[in-house]
C-alpha cells in the first residue's frame, strides 16, 4: 500500500543573483512498512529533499501525495495538522526541547493532537519503556547520554504510531556501536507498527538497514542496485 | 492547564528578564491606578455636590467659596430670607476638626454647623445610615460621616471629643464617596461656640420657591447685598464640569503612558523570548504545534506576565493609598477611591497593552518555517 508519493520534487534556493539548485526533480514512492536510505555527502540535497517530503520545506515545484490524496503545499496552515497525523521525524543533533523532560518531549506530538494529559503520559512512558527507557522518564536532555537521547528522539517519533518515520542523519553523533543499536530498534519498531522508514545519510553502513537505497548528487537522486552496497 | 504550566515554565526560564517584565508593568499600573483612584473620588465628590445642591443657591462672601473663604454675620440671614423668591436660607459654618495646623493635600476631616431644625433641608434624611438628626433642643449632639465613625470606631451613643468638648453621637451617615464622609455634623449653635466664631457663618443655602425664582434671584440678592456672591447650581456644575475635565485628561494621560509602558515591556521581553526559542518553536511545529498553539501559547505567557504585574501594580497601589491616608503627617486625609470601575478599567487595559505587544512577536514566531527555525536549536 502507497504512504507517500512524490512527484519530481525541486527546491530552488536563491541567494541574491544566484540560484542553487538543493533537488532537482525528485520523485519516489514510499510502500507501507519499507525503509528507504538516501546517501549523500553533505550538501547533496539529501535533508532538503526529506524535508520537503516530511512536509517541513516547501518545494519550488513537484506534488507530494498522501496515500491517494495530493497536499496541498501551498496552504502552510494545514501541513502542521498532516505533520502530526502522518509523520514522525528524527533530527540530526538529537534536538531535544532542552528544559522538558524525556516523558515532556515525548508526549509533545499527543499534546499537539489535543490528547489528555493523562493520557499522553501513559503513553510516553509506554513508549519510553520500549525502547529502554522506563528508569528515565524524568530525566533532561543534559542529564541524558548521546544515545539515550536519540533513543527519546526515537519514541517522540514513534509515539502516535505514524505511517511514515523521517530521519535525518540519526547516527551522525554516536559511536558505531551505540549505532548499531539504535538501527536495530528502529527496524523493530518499524516491523512492529508497520510504519515506513525513510533515512538520510552519508554513512553507508546505513544502507543495509534499507529495502531500497538512493544516492543523492547535487541536488539529483538516483537509485542504488543492491548489488553496488557494502 | 497545560497552558498555564508552559507559560510558568518559560517565564520562569528567564527569571530576571520576567521580574523586570514585571516590575515594569507593575509601575504602569501603579500610576495608573493612583491616579484613576484620585480622580474616581473627585468624580465621586463632583456628582454628591451636583445632586446635594440642584435647584439651589449658594451664598458667601465675595472673592471666597463655600467655606474657604469670609465669614458672614448670622443676623444677615432674615434679610436674605425676605427677598421675593427665596423659601428658605440654610446659614452653615465649616471649620477644621481638629485645632492643629495639620497640613493636609485631600479633603481634611471638618466639622458643620447647620441649625439644628434645618438639617433635615440641608441633608436628605435617607443619607443617614442610623439614628437620627440633632433636634432642635438638642445640646452638644452630633451626626457622623461615614469615613469618620470608621475612623475614630463611632456608634451611636459614643462620645466625640471635638476641640475639647464631648458630642454624643446621635446619629451615623451612609457612605456618599463625598465630603460629608469626613463631617461632623452638629447645631449651628454648637459649632460656633466650638470654632469661636459667635453668630457668624461661612456660607449660605438658599432655596429658592420655584424654579422659575432660581434664575433671577441671585441678581436680586446681589443687588441687595453687594458683599455678597451668589452662586447656581448651573455654576457650581460648569466649576465641577471643568475639573472634572482635567482629572479626565490626567487620568487619560496617565492610562496612555501606563499603556505604553506595559507595552514596551512586553514587547520586548516577547521579541527576545521569541528570539532566542526559535529553534524551539520550529521544532515544535514540526512536530505538529500549528500556528495557532504557538501564538496562544505565547500569548498566554504574556497574559500571565500582564497579570502578574497588575496584581503586583494593584497591590502596591493599595498599600501606598493606605499608608498615605493613615500617615499621621497627612493627617488621614483622603484623595483615592477605588471603584470596581476603576480596577475593571486597569485590568483590561493592561490585558489589551500586553496582548497588543504580544501578538506581533507571536504572530511572527508562528510563521517561522520550520526547517529555517530548527537550525537554531
Amino acid at each position: 500500500m502507497e504512504v507517500l508519493r512524490a512527484e519530481e520534487l525541486s527546491k530552488v534556493y536563491r541567494h541574491g543573483p544566484h540560484r542553487v539548485n538543493a533537488v532537482i526533480q525528485a520523485s519516489m514512492t514510499i510502500s507501507q512498512g519499507e525503509c528507504i536510505c538516501i546517501l549523500g555527502r553533505s550538501g547533496s540535497g539529501k535533508t532538503t529533499l526529506l524535508s520537503m517530503l516530511g512536509l517541513l520545506l516547501i518545494p519550488t515545484s513537484g506534488r507530494i501525495y498522501i496515500g491517494e490524496k495530493e497536499v496541498c503545499v501551498s496552504a502552510p496552515g494545514k501541513l502542521a495538522a498532516l505533520r502530526r497525523e502522518h509523520f514522525g521525524f528524527i533530527f540530526q543533533d538529537f534536538t531535544l526541547i532542552p528544559h522538558l523532560s524525556a516523558e515532556e518531549n515525548v508526549a509533545l506530538p499527543l499534546k499537539y493532537a489535543g490528547m489528555s494529559r493523562k493520557k499522553r503520559q501513559a503513553r510516553a512512558r509506554a513508549m519510553l519503556e520500549r525502547v529502554g527507557l522506563g528508569e528515565r522518564t524524568g530525566f533532561k536532555w543534559e542529564e541524558l547520554s548521546g544515545g539515550e537521547a536519540q533513543r527519546v528522539a526515537i519514541a517522540r517519533a514513534m509515539v502516535n504510531s505514524p505511517k511514515m518515520l523521517f530521519a535525518d542523519e540519526p547516527t551522525s553523533e554516536l559511536d558505531s556501536e551505540t549505532s548499531h543499536s539504535l538501527l536495530s530498534l528502529l527496524t523493530e519498531l518499524r516491523s512492529e507498527v508497520g510504519t515506513s522508514l525513510l533515512i538520510v545519510s552519508h554513512d553507508r553502513e546505513i544502507a543495509s538497514y534499507a529495502t531500497r537505497v538512493f544516492s543523492m548528487k547535487d541536488g539529483v537522486m538516483t537509485p542504488v542496485p543492491q548489488a553496488a552496497l557494502p | 492547564m497545560d497552558a498555564v504550566q508552559d507559560a510558568l515554565i518559560n517565564i520562569g526560564r528567564r527569571k530576571t528578564r520576567s521580574i523586570l517584565a514585571i516590575l515594569g508593568i507593575g509601575a504602569a499600573c501603579f500610576v495608573l491606578f493612583i491616579t484613576g483612584s484620585m480622580s474616581e473620588y473627585f468624580m465621586s465628590i463632583s456628582s454628591h455636590f451636583r445632586k446635594s445642591f440642584q435647584g439651589r443657591l449658594i451664598a458667601c462672601e465675595k472673592k471666597s467659596f463655600w467655606a474657604g473663604g469670609g465669614l458672614i454675620s448670622e443676623k444677615k440671614v432674615p434679610q436674605i430670607e425676605e427677598i421675593k423668591g427665596v423659601k428658605t436660607v440654610i446659614p452653615i459654618l465649616i471649620g477644621r476638626l481638629s485645632n492643629e495646623d495639620i497640613f493636609t493635600i485631600g479633603v481634611p476631616l471638618t466639622l458643620a454647623g447647620v441649625p439644628a431644625d434645618k438639617m433635615p433641608l440641608y441633608m436628605d434624611s435617607s443619607i443617614l445610615e442610623s439614628g437620627s438628626f440633632p433636634e432642635k433642643d438638642d445640646e452638644m449632639t452630633a451626626v457622623a460621616g461615614y469615613d469618620l465613625a470608621h475612623l475614630q470606631r463611632l456608634s451611636i451613643g459614643d462620645h466625640l471629643n471635638v476641640r475639647g468638648r464631648e458630642f454624643t453621637i446621635k446619629g451615623l451617615l451612609k457612605k456618599t464617596g463625598s465630603l460629608e464622609d469626613r463631617q461632623v455634623f452638629m447645631s449651628l449653635r454648637n459649632a460656633q461656640e466650638i470654632l469661636l466664631r459667635p453668630h457668624l457663618i461661612t456660607a449660605l443655602i438658599i432655596i429658592p420657591s420655584s424654579e422659575r425664582e432660581a434664575a433671577s434671584l441671585p441678581r436680586e440678592i446681589t443687588e441687595k447685598i453687594n458683599w455678597l456672591q451668589v452662586i447656581t447650581s448651573s455654576e457650581l456644575e460648569h466649576e465641577l464640569e471643568s475639573t472634572r475635565h482635567y482629572w479626565e485628561i490626567l487620568t487619560a494621560l496617565c492610562a496612555l503612558l501606563s499603556g505604553i509602558s506595559s507595552l514596551l515591556c512586553i514587547a520586548i521581553v516577547m521579541v527576545m523570548a521569541v528570539h532566542e526559542r526559535t529553534g524551539e518553536i520550529g521544532l515544535r511545529k514540526a512536530l505538529g504545534a500549528e500556528d495557532r498553539h504557538i501564538v496562544m501559547e505565547l500569548l498566554f505567557e504574556v497574559t500571565v506576565l500582564t497579570l502578574t504585574g497588575w496584581i503586583a501594580g494593584i497591590i502596591a497601589a493599595i498599600i501606598f493609598i493606605n499608608l498615605f491616608t493613615g500617615a499621621p503627617s497627612t493627617g488621614d486625609v483622603m484623595v483615592f477611591r477605588i471603584t470596581a470601575r476603576l480596577i475593571v478599567f486597569s485590568l483590561l487595559w493592561s490585558l489589551a497593552a500586553g496582548i497588543l505587544a504580544g501578538l506581533f512577536p507571536a504572530l511572527r514566531a508562528a510563521s517561522i518555517e520550520p526547517v529555517r527555525a530548527m537550525r537554531k536549536v
